[in-house]
């Protein structure tokens, strides 16, 4: 039985006790789902005055099957730490959802949030809080991937970025029945 | 089929946590506007205390009435019940519509409540958090049930009666494993490794049962007596069904990770027997007393004492989850063995006053074997008017209440009760207005 079945289960015991008219309310720890698997973790090199895209795998991550019948707001917040090794430039942090994995980066980014890396070692957390509406958060799974886009300075730039928090917060309408 | 079975059971779950009364509606506006009460020359009384057959039939009283179903219009209109394939179908409704069949019009719907549901959802991490819909989450068994008599005909002399009755008689029960309870209820986190299931049990079981019975009355004067009434039934089954499993799932060692993160859990018995396998047969009756001294009756009635149905060659099955095949499995255990099941005994102890001044007031205690039931009721008669009130308490040891009246012309009388009700899933209090015209 996959994930979302046992979440299905469970869920539908419990929207079926709560009956009568409400929201239905999930607050998912992406985070959970990505840390320990390689996909929180961005590496990055750049020469001198060059800009590139850093991705990684796309990921899975399960939901309760689309109860509601439209996303009322979906937010999401995010986190990440940007080490920097050599060099230095500008970064983005962003973070991508999507239906399946293949199309997981063909749109824009959920959030894009920039900073500074170096020059030299350096640390910096870069954060994103964002609220939207969208239907894709309303389906039983999602494909979530992280990215950095880097533009290096004249020293060219090396560092990883690795992600510290990744929660969705997603307000369903009106969950009348399964 | 496991996720059938699972989703069954919850679906289960659902119309088993909104288990009302099975006859909290009488089809007699003038019985409802007393929240219930048993009302001398209804059936009622004479069904659970076979002595009611010999007490004379006060002046006065109706000997038919016919209800007016005004709630069927009202509930055809309901698509949101019926209509399965639109995207506003809601199958609480539908529950609803089965738990509380509408013959009369609801004037007041319980209200929904306005509830959010929160889920938690991490790697290993699920929690729901129902609200105050959480208190619905039953604790303890719960279920629903009937032992009816569908059709009782038969002739008598001297007390003496002779005849047959279509019986029928089901039970469905449920119980919540611990985890699952405090997973809903108590908004506990879910655990790896652990299980999570429901305990279920029912049966259906109906036949025809040929019958003698005596009424009389033991003692008394004109005006006063103690009447006794017995009847002796043997029963014949036409078929049962019965089941009895514990389904659920176990969670492995991470909530939402690898292909097979959960394992059913599936183990149940299935027996049943049908026409073509013989028809079940037992021994059974009902005993009751009435005492009448001038205003007061009072009456205990015993019904269906002894109904053991041995059905002599049932089919037995077992369920299973096959972890090989990660499907459900069954096999027949046996068939052609003999089996027995029951019909719950059900009890009435009731009692009405009536005074010369028009007013009647009464009091009845019905355990039907899956509950008791306390009604308390009154009527106070003006001329053609009639006044009723009454107060009940229900199998879910909730409080209802009943009102209305009747206007009577000759030999027809119209007659209006209210009566609240608390069948739905919620725990919020309807009104069904029940209307009949009853003849005298």
């Amino acid at each position: 039985m996959k994930a979302k079945r046992i979440a299905l289960t469970l869920a539908a015991a419990a929207l079926a006790l709560s009956c009568g008219e409400g929201k239905a309310i999930f607050n998912v720890d992406v985070y959970s789902f990505m840390t320990g698997t390689g996909s929180d973790t961005v590496h990055y090199t750049l020469p001198p005055s060059v800009s590139g895209n850093f991705d990684v795998p796309p990921i899975q991550v399960s939901l309760v099957q689309g109860i509601g019948k439209a996303v009322d707001t979906v937010s999401l917040q995010a986190a990440a730490a940007l080490v920097n090794a050599l060099g230095g430039g500008t970064a983005n942090f962003q973070v991508f959802f999507a239906s399946d994995s293949a199309s997981t980066y063909a749109g824009p980014p959920y959030i894009d949030a920039s900073g500074t890396a170096g020059p030299g070692a350096t640390t910096d957390t870069l954060k994103a809080n964002v609220v939207f509406n969208n239907n894709l958060f309303s389906q039983d799974k999602l494909w979530v991937g992280i990215r950095l886009a880097a533009s290096s300075g004249a020293s060219g730039m090396d560092g990883t970025m690795k992600l510290s928090a990744l929660t969705l917060h997603i307000v369903l309408e009106d969950n009348k029945g399964f | 089929m496991r996720h059938s079975l699972l989703v069954g059971s919850i679906a289960a779950l659902v119309i088993g946590a909104g288990a009302p009364l099975t006859a909290q509606i009488s089809f007699d506006a003038r019985r409802d506007a007393m929240a219930g009460l048993p009302l001398f020359g209804d059936g009622s009384l004479s069904r659970y205390n076979a002595a009611f057959r010999a007490v004379p039939k006060p002046s006065g009283h109706a000997f038919l009435t016919i209800p007016i179903p005004l709630g069927i219009l009202q509930a055809l209109k309901d698509s949101t019940a019926f209509d399965t394939d639109s995207s506003y179908f809601n199958p609480v409704e539908l529950a609803n519509l089965i738990l509380h069949p509408p013959i009369f019009l609801e004037v007041k719907k319980a209200p929904t409540p306005t509830n959010n549901v929160e889920f938690d959802i991490g790697q290993n991490a699920f929690r729901v958090n129902l609200g105050q819909s959480a208190g619905l989450v039953p604790t303890d068994q719960f279920g629903f049930g009937a032992s009816a008599r569908l059709l009782d005909i038969g002739f008598g002399a001297k007390g003496v009666r002779i005849g047959a009755m279509v019986w029928l008689n089901y039970d469905v029960g449920f119980v919540l494993g611990d985890s699952l309870r405090q997973f809903l209820a108590d908004s506990a986190p879910a655990h790896t490794n652990t299980n999570y299931n429901v305990l279920e049990e029912a049966l259906a079981q109906g036949g025809v049962a040929p019958q003698i019975g005596w009424a009389g009355k033991l003692t008394g004067t004109d005006s006063s007596g103690l009447y006794l009434g017995v009847n002796a039934r043997y029963y014949l089954g036409l078929g049962y069904a019965r089941m009895q499993g514990n389904t659920g799932f176990t969670t492995g060692d991470t909530l939402f990770a690898g292909s097979n993160p959960v394992t059913p859990s599936v183990a149940a018995n299935f027996d049943r027997a049908t026409l073509k396998d013989g028809m079940g047969h037992g021994f059974g009756g009902d005993i009751g007393l009435a005492y009448v001294s001038g205003p007061l009756q009072v009456g205990l009635g015993i019904n269906d004492v002894g109904a053991t149905i041995t059905w002599p060659k049932a089919k037995i099955d077992t369920f299973y989850y096959d972890t090989t095949t990660q499907n459900v499995q069954h096999f027949t255990v046996d068939s052609g063995v003999e089996t027995k099941t029951k019909i719950p005994v059900s009890y009435l102890l009731n009692g009405t006053y009536t005074l010369p001044t028009g007013t009647t007031v009464g009091a009845a205690i019905l355990d039907n074997g899956r509950g008791t039931t306390v009604h308390i009721g009154g009527e106070q008669r003006v001329g053609p008017l009639a006044v009723r009130a009454g107060i009940e308490r229900d199998e879910r040891h909730k409080i209802e209440f009943g009102w209305g009246g009747g206007l009577r012309f000759l030999f027809l009388s119209l007659d209006v009760g209210f009566v609240t009700h608390s069948s739905s899933l919620s725990n919020s209090r309807g009104v069904t207005m029940a209307t009949s015209i009853s003849i005298y």
